[in-house]
């Protein structure tokens, strides 16, 4: 059996009841470099916040804050 | 039975083009504000983001001047602003969300956390400026006497 090390989801961390979409740093962190959205299984976030953070992003997106898809350096 | 109009408070972010000149910026902003005004709506709070780069063009825009407006009203105006917004050719975009009590809390806590800061910082500030007061006050006379050894080493130098 493979004992994988839990990840805590780090809004529950600081007790998050909302997130911000005027936050492009915090939501960027979640976010790939190409602007992708990470999924819950590879950054550890709650399903609870993981639905906060997506509407977050989203909208963060439309109003230009942080990329829809980011172009890469060549 | 009698309807009870219901004011929800809704936040709304809007991107203007910054090409356009201070007072034009300020003419938009204006009319949305009598907007909501006119219509039975109550403004809370405006926070200008200032112009900001866009992290994709939008209208061949690379920079926008963002505007965020807090705003408590009846369901019926957002309609009627966001059709404004469509007409309006230099808003390249904009976001109405409702703010929920979760939001509001958010919001709260955030301005608090703010205001703590600021005035913090607004403490250090007034001791900066008595420091260079001080500063100035014990450079003041040197800086004559400079002024007359200057006079001297102008007068030496005619003779």
């Amino acid at each position: 059996m493979i004992l994988k090390k839990k990840r805590i989801c780090r809004f529950c961390e600081d007790n998050a009841q909302y997130i911000d979409f005027r936050d492009e740093k915090k939501i960027m962190r979640f976010t790939t470099e190409q602007g992708k959205i990470i999924p819950r299984r590879t950054s550890g976030t709650c399903a609870k916040h993981q639905r906060l953070l997506v509407k977050a992003i989203k909208r963060a997106r439309h109003l230009a804050l942080i990329p829809y898809v980011a172009e890469m350096s060549r | 039975m009698e309807v009870k109009k219901q004011l929800r408070t809704y936040q709304t972010v809007v991107i203007i083009d910054s090409l356009l000149k201070s007072d034009e910026i300020d003419a938009i902003i204006e009319k949305i504000v009598r907007n909501i005004n006119n219509n039975g709506g109550k403004i809370t709070n405006i926070d200008r983001w200032e112009k900001k780069r866009l992290t994709y063009e939008i209208k061949k825009r690379q920079y926008g001047y963002y505007v965020e407006i807090v705003f408590e009203a009846p369901s019926n105006l957002i309609k009627i602003m966001e059709r404004d917004y469509r007409l309006d050719e230099n808003i390249l975009r904009y976001l109405t969300v409702h703010l929920d009590s979760k939001a509001l809390a958010y919001r709260e806590r955030q301005q608090q956390r703010q205001t703590a800061g600021t005035v913090a910082a607004k403490d250090a500030d007034v001791d900066k400026i008595a420091i260079l007061e001080e500063v100035e006050n014990n450079f003041l006379p040197l800086e004559e006497d400079d002024a007359e050894l200057n006079l001297v080493q102008e007068s030496s130098s005619e003779q």
